[in-house]
């Protein structure tokens, strides 16, 4: 096991990793345990969080819905001293089970706004079966929720008064190409809607489908989007 | 599993988690299934099971998978969707594999066996699997509850009695012999009673008088006339699982652990652990330190767990704590005891420890005067509550849990006044220091079962109202105090787990009734349902008050008196008597021999480190 080094200087690796499988169903806690586990297992030599009960100092992007597969997720991770970010991602992966993959890595060169606050935008991208009958009624529903100017629906909550939520004002984008919608959800102060809601409210009953949060972008009032 | 978008938390169904086992299931010789009768975050918490896992899966020829209770909705869904009970590990019904095997940890998880094995798609009594030979997988159990099994012989094919690792090879060895041989499932028993530790009821016929006094146990088809539990001998040699399951979802206990010793000196009367783990058997501080760090480094966890009936008891905890310490503290790794004993010295370790955040700290006095401290034979004194209190004042804690039992035998009420009169005084005691936060206390009081092999097997429990006065007078006490807060656990369930605890071969059909009834989960307070339970008993026409609260006779047959714990039942009786008389039993570590039979019966001494030797080999 490492020794604690003296924090001379702290540097952050910046990693795209994916969830896929039945880890799709690991919360957001979950999977936060299962990367600081993994973290130790590989020997790297994580910052710690001063205190009373120091844990690792990692944070990832806005949590993804229980269920998704994740196929580009956003991690930041401190380190105590620089290791190569190629050789970050190779001992992350040897201690990670093969349904979660860290696919690149890169040091941030300055330390900037954490990820929860600069990624602005969701891509989702759900696969339906070919050829499925329903689709072109899906594609009715597409059509119809593009033109409409309200799409309300009421979320309820366990513990909170039900909400009245527009769907439609919470999607920037929705288009339907054969088998696989592509739907925009950018992140709003006040909540933004649900991936699973706006499905909920498209799918012909019958039809399944396999929903994946396709990326996690920043984007600019000009509608430039990059990678944060 | 298309079901798992559907249900609350359905990480806790995903295997393939770190470290498990991935095994061939053609190449298998034999395949087993262990099936723990809870939630996968209580059985994946629960030590015996990760070592059993361990132990059959080193051996190449055999498969061992999991399999838990899904919650309700997972359960519900399942039904409709006619799907059977699945192992973790492949979603292999459990109906496939050779052998079934259950884990008996607790009376009131009784009817979730039955459950589970519905839900498998098996008969659930012995006598209906027989049917078509081999046609349906051999059922076995073992567990602290396998001591008792009488109220659950119509269910299994045989039972394990004592500690598994040795066993359970074994016995795939026989099976996988007996099928390659052609041997029917009869002959295959017939072989499996003469193993050590192996108990098949069916060849043991209870007899009952007119009056229903249990009479002989009648002997079939040879089997030997007790069958007494196996034991590992050699500790330090014992397989022991390093590379443990890290689970998905979250656990009740969810951190690497090292087994510190097994068995406990302590001889509390009412303790039926205390008793069946015996003799003591402390491994060495150097075979620890390294099963703890390779435990580390192969699961990334950062809290490893010292586990033993009492850790606070080993011969080196103080040097070990620090080695451990010394060794993971850089990798942030902290380290935790699951109990402390009631002194100064625990508290001290506690503190060194630092994991038990400084809110509450538990203490279990388990009875309110020293009169029945000394009955139960508890070996707390009361310097030892004030001065573990002090020490934990002293340290900073401003929250004690403290931990008693009502309903035990010579009970009166100055013993249940004690405890109110023992929280006054930690109060009091608060109060003359000068506290930033007040000290605050919580009273849990749990109702006395009496258990099989015990000194207090003899025991008739306290009637459900004499109870119910005794938690009004606890109550009414408690009410006066300021700073304390009272806990009682539920009345029904004690009652009902002393029925089982107690209770003979009859009760199997109580279970089926109570199962058929739609029992389940009675542990969890929200499915508790004693009234279903009552209708159980008058359908099967047993009253359940006949076993829990009747005291049985010296000169009685007992039910469970065949199978042996090495413990004498002469010694049990002794101890029973001097219960009577509030006389103490020395703790066996600290004074000559008390007389208990386990290390000649079982030929293995109680194994004690040296201190002195673990200083040396620092």
């Amino acid at each position: 096991m490492s020794e604690k080094m003296p924090i001379v200087q702290p540097v952050t690796v910046r990693f795209v990793y994916q969830v896929t499988g039945v880890l799709k169903f690991l919360s957001h806690l979950d999977l936060l345990k299962l990367f600081n586990r993994a973290l130790l297992r590989a020997n790297l030599p994580v910052a710690y969080s001063e205190g009373f009960n120091p844990h690792p100092k990692i944070s990832f992007g806005p949590p993804r819905g229980v269920g998704q597969e994740g196929l580009q997720e956003m991690g930041d991770l401190q380190l105590r001293e620089a290791v190569p970010p190629e050789e970050v991602c190779q001992r992350l992966n040897q201690a990670l089970p093969t349904a979660v993959r860290v696919l690149q890595a890169r040091l941030l060169t300055e330390t900037g706004p954490a990820l929860m606050a600069v990624i602005n935008l969701a891509v989702y991208e759900a696969e339906f079966p070919v050829d499925d009958p329903l689709l072109s009624k899906l594609s009715d529903n597409v059509q119809a929720f593009l033109a409409a100017d309200k799409v309300e629906i009421v979320r309820y909550h366990p513990k909170k008064r039900p909400k009245t939520i527009d769907l439609r004002a919470g999607v920037q984008q929705i288009s339907l190409l054969e088998n696989r919608l592509h739907l925009e959800i950018p992140f709003a102060e006040g909540g933004s809607v649900k991936a699973s809601e706006v499905l909920q409210q498209l799918l012909p009953p019958g039809l399944d489908c396999r929903l994946a949060r396709a990326g996690l972008f920043v984007q600019n009032a000009a509608g430039e989007r990059w990678l944060p | 599993m298309h079901l798992l978008p559907y249900v609350d938390k359905p990480a806790q169904y995903l295997g393939g988690e770190y470290n498990s086992w991935e095994k061939d299931w053609q190449q298998a010789a034999a395949t087993m299934v262990l099936l723990f009768p809870d939630l996968y975050e209580i059985g994946m918490s629960h030590l015996g099971m990760r070592i059993l896992y361990e132990v059959v899966n080193r051996r190449p020829e055999y498969l061992l998978e999991r399999a838990f209770a899904p919650a309700a909705d997972m359960e519900e869904l399942m039904r409709k969707h006619n799907i059977p009970l699945f192992s973790w590990e492949n979603y292999h019904a459990v109906r496939d594999f050779d052998i079934v095997g259950v884990t008996l940890q607790y009376e009131m998880s009784f009817t979730n066996i039955l459950e589970m094995l519905e839900l498998a798609g098996l008969p659930l009594l012995t006598a209906e699997r027989a049917e078509g030979d081999w046609r349906w997988p051999l059922v076995v159990a073992g567990g602290p509850c396998a001591y008792n099994p009488e109220p659950l012989a119509d269910f299994f094919d045989l039972f394990i009695i004592g500690e598994g690792e040795d066993v359970e090879p074994e016995l795939l060895d026989l099976y996988t012999a007996c099928r390659a041989e052609g041997l029917s499932r009869q002959d295959f028993l017939r072989r499996a009673c003469q193993i050590e530790g192996i108990y098949v009821p069916q060849f043991y016929q209870p007899v009952w008088d007119e009056a229903g006094r249990l009479q002989e146990i009648q002997l079939l088809e040879g089997a030997p006339a007790r069958v007494r539990k196996r034991i590992v001998r050699e500790i330090d040699a014992a397989p022991f699982p390093e590379q443990q399951i890290v689970p998905f979802a979250q656990i009740v206990h969810d951190r690497a652990v090292i087994e510190v010793m097994r068995g406990c000196n302590r001889g509390c009367r009412f303790c039926q652990a205390g008793i069946i783990y015996r003799p003591v058997r402390e491994k060495s501080p150097e075979v620890l330190r390294k099963q703890a760090a390779a435990a580390l480094a192969a699961t990334g966890y950062d809290e490893l767990g010292m586990i033993s009936l009492s850790t606070a008891d080993y011969s080196c905890v103080g040097s070990l704590i620090e080695q451990l310490l010394a060794e993971h503290s850089a990798d942030g790794v902290s380290v935790s005891l699951p109990s402390l004993r009631v002194d100064a010295v625990s508290v001290g370790l506690a503190e060194k420890l630092q994991t038990v955040r400084k809110g509450g700290l538990t203490l279990a006095p388990e009875a309110g005067t020293q009169r029945l401290r000394d009955i139960i034979n508890k070996g707390v004194a009361e310097a030892d509550i004030f001065a573990a209190a002090e020490a934990a004042l002293a340290a900073g804690w401003n929250s004690f849990k403290l931990y008693f039992m009502a309903g035990l035998p010579y009970e009166t009420d100055d013993d249940l006044r004690g405890i109110a009169q023992l929280a006054r005084q930690i109060l009091a005691l608060a109060r003359q220091q000068q506290r930033k936060r007040p000290l605050s206390i919580t009273v849990s009081v749990a109702f006395f079962v009496p258990k099989s092999h015990t000194p207090f097997q003899w025991f008739g429990q306290n009637s459900r109202e004499e109870l119910a006065r005794k938690r009004e007078l606890l109550y009414t006490e408690f009410k006066q105090i300021r700073g304390a807060r009272l806990n009682c656990h539920d009345i029904e369930l004690s009652f009902l787990e002393g029925v089982f605890s107690r209770g003979d071969r009859r009760l199997g059909q109580v279970l089926l009734a109570a199962h058929q009834l739609g029992c389940k989960f009675d542990s969890w307070h929200e499915h508790f349902a004693y009234d279903k339970w009552l209708q159980a008993f008058a359908q099967a026409g047993i009253d359940p008050a006949s076993y829990a609260e009747r005291c049985f006779a010296e000169d009685e047959l007992l039910p469970w008196e065949h199978i042996d714990c090495g413990v004498s039942k002469k010694w049990l009786w002794r101890e029973w008597q001097k219960a009577a008389v509030a006389e103490k039993t020395t703790d066996c570590r600290k004074g000559p021999c008390n007389g208990c039979g386990v290390c000649q019966s079982l030929s293995c001494d109680n194994h004690y480190i040296e201190p002195a030797a673990a200083k040396e080999a620092e």
